[in-house]
């Protein structure tokens, strides 16, 4: 019995690391996928509140139809997927960058929007991509 | 022979002036064209100049909302002029006009004689139908006069305290004497070089970018103009500030004058407000309202 205990001991030891390893790798993955919920979250109230990124003033955004009243001055925000995190990121911080003659306002560089504002944004428009 | 010359000079310096100034009313003429021309060509078909003037809006919306082609005096009507959904609500809510009550304030304000005895005409002896003569240059002073100002030089000449700008009683005279001005044509001048100079500073801050939103008034009133910044439907800079004082339905209503109301746009920027009355708004008025040359007012008028 001690024996048969002890190798059992063993195994329950090697199943518990095993199991503790998956959890915590399933769990981080779980917080990971969390995380960027919240950021998607984050970013659809930056861009839809008016003291923030309020860049529905001008964009409406595809597969996103609940989004209020949105005008008609910048073009419609679809396929964000398929852009690089870093051209969607420098857009929002400085468009006169790539575009001087654009009427988008750089709200990075004149710091109305943070840095981690706009990751969120970067985040919920290429989610809005996604989410068939 | 030294007087002969003195004459001689003296009679090409002041040519020389007026034909300065004859040359600036020439290029003023050339900017006021090429604004007028730029939205009779935007607003003539937005369908087929579509991918010119209204990349990101859809054809769809266009045709269901939009009315065009427009004619100059169209753009009288602001927003309402090319915005279908906005022309049909306000023509309901026109129907018994909120504004009338502050026409009628107005009047009985212009009516009261002041602790003096004296009314108004006093100082508006053409009556109260002038508003088509604001803003002017003056050449003594060498500075813009608003109406608003009119209005409280007259109250200040006469022992009254000015009124506060921008909203409330002002406004209420002003819209009487707007009321009394329908039909009339804006017809602002460029007399002098002073002039000019107010002109081309009123046209700068008209291109400048302000605030963290990094916008001009060219931004939303000529390149955006006949677009909508979330449900509001963006006014062509064209005729602009023939409706004024305009009396907003937003909150409860309020009536505003033209100061009150660029103050307003330039805080929507994210810039500082700029004081009613200020050296920049009176400059941008003088500019805005020269853009609208010829045009016939319609104030007070509605507007979201
Ligand atoms: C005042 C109008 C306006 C506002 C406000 C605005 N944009 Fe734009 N945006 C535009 C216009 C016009 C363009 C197209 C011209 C250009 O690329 O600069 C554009 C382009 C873009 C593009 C590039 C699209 C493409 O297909 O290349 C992205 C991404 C974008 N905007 C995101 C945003 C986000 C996010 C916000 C808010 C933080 C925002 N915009 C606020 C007007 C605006
Ligand atoms: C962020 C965009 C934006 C900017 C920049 C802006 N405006 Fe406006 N403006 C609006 C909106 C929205 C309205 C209300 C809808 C309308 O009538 O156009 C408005 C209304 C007005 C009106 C009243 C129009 C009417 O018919 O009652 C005037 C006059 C005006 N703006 C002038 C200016 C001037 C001059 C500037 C520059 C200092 C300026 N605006 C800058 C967005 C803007």
């Amino acid at each position: 019995m001690k024996q048969f205990n002890k190798k059992g001991e063993k195994m329950i030891i090697v199943n518990r690391l095993l199991a503790a390893t998956l959890v915590s790798m399933l769990g981080f993955s779980a917080v990971n996928a969390a995380s960027n919920d919240a950021l998607v979250k984050e970013g659809r109230k930056v861009f839809v509140t008016k003291k923030l990124g309020n860049c529905l003033a001008c964009h409406t955004v595809q597969n996103d139809p609940n989004i209020p009243q949105a005008g008609n001055i910048g073009p419609k925000l679809s396929n964000m997927d398929t852009y690089p995190k870093e051209y969607i990121f420098n857009k929002i911080w400085d468009p006169n960058k790539t575009n001087p003659n654009t009427v988008m306002p750089p709200q990075g560089r004149s710091h109305k929007i943070s840095k981690h504002q706009i990751d969120a944004l970067v985040a919920y428009l290429q989610a809005t991509a996604k989410a068939k | 022979m030294l007087k002969r010359l003195i004459k001689i000079a003296i009679i090409s310096m002041i040519s020389g002036s007026i034909v300065f100034a004859a040359n600036f009313n020439a290029q003023a003429e050339k900017d006021r064209k090429a604004f007028v021309n730029y939205f009779l060509k935007k607003f003539q078909d937005p369908v087929k100049n579509h991918a010119q003037y209204f990349p990101y809006v859809s054809v769809a919306e266009i045709k269901k909302d939009y009315r065009y082609p427009l004619s100059f005096q169209d753009f009288q009507d602001g927003s309402l002029a090319w915005y279908k959904p906005s022309r049909e609500q306000f023509a309901e809510l026109n129907e018994f006009p909120a504004y009338s009550l502050e026409v009628d304030d107005g009047e009985a304000l212009w009516n009261k004689p002041f602790a003096n005895g004296k009314t108004y005409s006093s100082c508006f002896p053409k009556g109260p139908g002038v508003r088509n003569d604001y803003p002017y240059f003056d050449t003594k002073t060498n500075e813009v006069v608003t109406i608003g100002q009119a209005v409280n030089a007259c109250r200040v000449k006469n022992g009254e305290k000015p009124y506060k700008y921008g909203k409330g009683k002002i406004a209420k005279v002003i819209a009487y004497m707007a009321f009394k001005s329908r039909g009339k044509k804006i017809h602002v001048t460029i007399p002098s070089m002073a002039a000019a100079k107010a002109y081309e500073h009123g046209k700068k801050e008209f291109y400048k970018q302000r605030g963290y939103l990094s916008l001009s008034c060219n931004e939303c009133h000529v390149k955006s103009a006949g677009k909508r910044l979330r449900a509001e439907s963006l006014s062509p800079a064209l005729g602009q500030t023939t409706e004024m004082p305009v009396y907003r339905v937003k909150g409860n209503g309020t009536l505003l004058t033209l100061q009150a109301r660029l103050a307003g746009c330039v805080k929507g920027t994210g810039a500082e407000k700029p004081k009613l009355q200020s050296k920049t708004l009176r400059d941008l008025s003088y500019f805005l309202t020269y853009m609208s040359n010829g045009m016939k007012l319609y104030g007070p008028d509605t507007r979201k």
